[in-house]
């Protein structure tokens, strides 16, 4: 016998609550866990491209000298110049702060996108579905994986979605910004354009898919 | 694409021209046999690499074995793209697609660029639940093996306790694969009644 919908309202707001409560309780401790990780791959290396971009040095330089930390040799900047510059900021602060000011921001990043991509489904589902899903992914592994390394992969999903939702509501020039966004600090691979153009376009390839905003959002498919 | 030369030409064009001097570690980090990466090329190496008891393997072979990869996820997203109808469940479906596919071909992305297929979690557990709630009639095998690869997925990422992938590319062409079935479980029963399983929530 199924649950009458109050009770399975009820039930659902229950559940919400316990994986909201258990969530933060597994992220509180996963940063307090990686607060070692400032120094640590890949967030020191960001960091010391940042400092030395900021410092005027050459990071793109194919002999780089120095150390990053014992025994670990400084490696050519091999990111978009755009990470950079917009990452450089962050390295006028204290290394440790910096890094739980970017695991906060990354954190942040992932639940809004989220819960974009959540509100976007019809008919809507109820608040308690939508952080059962985000508590959910919170306790991924692949979550844990991204706070080790200090990765920017939230931010990229967020510019991604925003992207997606403005196509999805005929708002080409917002949705091209925020693509150009995650395109400039993410940029690979370079072979995506033509096929999402036919995708997109649907003419060379004769489909009749000319209107759908994931076939128009494609060029910016890039990652690395 | 306007927005993005904007980008580059703030940043400066001459930065940008510089890129392609990090190409040998690149290279490096491709070869650099680790179990976190998750793009197909550098599996595809790894593959080879134990194949050639390892050594390294030819590179042709490489880039070959990698591009028939890359046709096989592009010809099914082109596929689910065409197919799919123009309500926000499927819409996600393709979007979420897209991503995994993104991460796939990248020459290089590793475990922690996994978040990327949220979007193709939540919207097959969205279609996935909502199929299975519209009341119809047993919706097919197709439907249950994409319902519990997602599933398994999940339940991986979700308790430590069980083995993670191995490799780790695993997680990604399984949400793939289960995404698609699960989209074309979900367009079959569109196009037989579209509002009854839409509007279930």
């Amino acid at each position: 016998m199924l649950p009458t919908p109050t009770v399975a309202s009820l039930l659902r707001i229950a559940l919400a609550i316990v994986l909201a409560t258990v969530a933060l309780k597994v992220t509180v401790r996963r940063l307090d866990h990686f607060a070692w990780c400032y120094n640590s791959y890949d967030f020191d290396q960001l960091f010391d491209w940042g400092t030395r971009y900021r410092a005027g040095q050459d990071i793109w330089s194919p002999h780089q000298e120095g150390e990053l930390r014992p025994g670990e040799p400084r490696r050519i900047y091999n990111q978009p110049p755009a990470f950079v510059e917009a990452f450089a900021p962050l390295t006028l602060l204290d290394k440790r702060l910096a890094h739980w000011i970017w695991q906060i921001a990354q954190l942040a990043f992932l639940a809004l996108a989220l819960w974009l991509v959540a509100r976007e489904i019809d008919p809507p589902l109820d608040p308690a579905t939508v952080v059962i899903f985000i508590a959910l992914a919170l306790m991924f592994q692949s979550v844990r994986k991204m706070l080790f390394n200090g990765q920017l992969s939230p931010l990229l999903l967020l510019s991604m979605v925003i992207a997606w939702i403005c196509a999805r509501r005929g708002r080409p020039a917002a949705a091209g910004f925020s693509l150009a966004i995650a395109t400039l600090l993410k940029l690979y691979p370079g072979r995506w354009p033509s096929i999402s153009y036919c995708a997109s376009d649907g003419a060379c390839c004769g489909g009749p898919w000319g209107s759908s905003s994931s076939a128009s959002l494609q060029p910016g498919l890039i990652s690395g | 694409m306007g927005f993005f030369l904007v980008g580059v030409v703030a940043t400066g064009i001459d930065k940008w021209l510089r890129m392609p001097l990090s190409r040998e570690y690149d290279l490096w980090l491709v070869v650099h046999i680790s179990k976190n990466r998750i793009a197909l090329l550098p599996n595809v190496y790894a593959w080879g690499a134990s194949l050639a008891k390892g050594g390294a393997p030819p590179w042709i072979a490489v880039i070959a074995v990698t591009l028939i990869l890359d046709i096989g996820v592009v010809a099914v997203l082109l596929w689910v793209t065409s197919r799919a109808a123009n309500d926000s469940v499927s819409d996600g479906l393709v979007f979420g697609l897209w991503l995994i596919a993104m991460v796939l071909v990248s020459p290089l992305a590793y475990w922690s660029e996994l978040v990327l297929l949220f979007p193709a979690y939540i919207f097959a557990s969205v279609a996935a639940w909502r199929l299975s709630i519209s009341g119809r009639a047993f919706p097919g095998l197709g439907f249950v093996a994409g319902a519990i690869l997602i599933g398994t997925c999940a339940a991986i990422e979700l308790i430590k306790a069980l083995p993670y992938f191995q490799p780790r590319l695993l997680a990604a062409l399984l949400i793939f694969i289960g995404a698609t079935i699960i989209l074309r479980s979900w367009i079959a029963a569109e196009s037989f009644a579209p509002a009854d399983i839409r509007n279930r929530s």
